[in-house]
């Protein structure tokens, strides 16, 4: 198992921590944390939960990540901050 | 609009049940649009729902001073509520917009309330209040199921050497804010104005920005029994670490 981490504060938004468990080329764990806002509740962790077992390429990431889009409500980072940095993880 | 007070101080775990009861009930429109000015006894740290505990808090400094550390449900950053140096609002009505206008929306009700004490204010956003370049309020939110809740603090005399000791700020956003420490980063009312500011004034100019802000008067009420009951269901999750420890 590998872990990585990246930590960014985003332009004019909030910081944004990612950390990610390796297992084998797939994403065995994930957690998005950081001072952002978000909602409904419990979305992020849908995020999170819906990110394991995926294979780490940014791409498929992307796709994971794009189902979320219109069922989530961001305030300080964006979508495609979220799948940068986790891109910036797996590289 | 309702205005429910506890400025003699109010239990962190306590007051959070309270908030969420009331957005809760408001959400099934079985609650009143409600603003709450409260303080918090025993002081208490309060952290984002998405942040990483151990990445926000020094958990030692906090266990050795006593403090409470608990989880919001709103995002946003991680607050030291001094019992003895912080007013904490929190506005729940129904939320017509997105979190990101009505922050900036009702933010501006506490530019208006350090108006009213004297002082020029900003707002910075997303969610912050300025004075002189520095911050002197944070605020959060949530919209659970049509309603929102808004809150934040407003610093009159919070110990700023405990807050030092107490939170942990990456140092990308210190560099960022162009300083070297949280306390160069924040001040309190009575370092702006150079003299004590009591509560009591805090709390009396919040109740009038927010008057402003809204265009509503505020009546003193109290709880009604569903919330209370609510309420106290709630507390046991913030009082567990299951909750407060999740991240």
């Amino acid at each position: 198992m590998v872990h990585k981490e990246v930590l960014k504060k985003i332009k004019g938004g909030k910081m944004i921590k990612i950390e990610v468990e390796l297992d084998k080329g797939r994403i065995a764990n994930v957690v998005i944390s950081g001072d952002f806002f978000a909602y409904p509740l419990g979305a992020i962790e849908n995020i999170e939960r819906s990110l394991k077992g995926k294979r780490a390429e940014k791409e498929e990431i992307k796709k994971t990540i794009d189902q979320f889009r219109g069922k989530c409500t961001i305030v300080g980072a964006t979508f495609d901050d979220i799948v940068d940095l986790l891109a910036q993880t797996l590289s | 609009m309702r205005l429910l007070y506890f400025l003699n101080g109010i239990p962190i775990h306590r007051i959070f049940s309270i908030e969420e009861a009331i957005l809760r009930l408001k959400a099934e429109d079985n609650a009143p649009d409600t603003l709450m000015l409260y303080v918090m006894r025993p002081s208490a740290v309060s952290i984002g729902y998405f942040q990483r505990i151990k990445d926000t808090v020094n958990l030692e400094v906090a266990r050795s001073l006593g403090i409470r550390v608990v989880r919001r449900i709103t995002g946003g950053g991680a607050v030291y509520h001094d019992g003895n140096g912080e007013v904490t609002y929190g506005l729940i009505k129904l939320a017509r917009g997105l979190l990101i206008d009505l922050m900036k929306t009702y933010c501006e009700g506490i530019a208006e309330a350090v108006r009213c004490i004297g002082l020029e204010a900003e707002l910075k956003p997303i969610n912050d209040i300025v004075v002189h370049g520095r911050k002197v309020s944070g605020s959060a939110g949530t919209i659970f199921k049509g309603a929102l809740l808004q809150h934040g603090t407003l610093l009159y005399n919070t110990d700023l050497e405990i807050v030092e000791r107490l939170l942990k700020v990456p140092k990308e956003k210190l560099r960022i804010h162009g300083v070297k420490s949280i306390k160069a980063r924040i001040t309190t009312l009575s370092i702006e104005l150079g003299r004590t500011v009591s509560k009591e004034e805090v709390a009396e100019a919040l109740t009038k920005g927010f008057s402003k802000i809204l265009n509503v008067k505020f009546f003193k009420g109290e709880l009604s029994e569903k919330e209370n009951k609510l309420a106290e269901k709630i507390e046991t999750k913030y009082k567990s670490d299951s909750w407060n420890f999740r991240r």
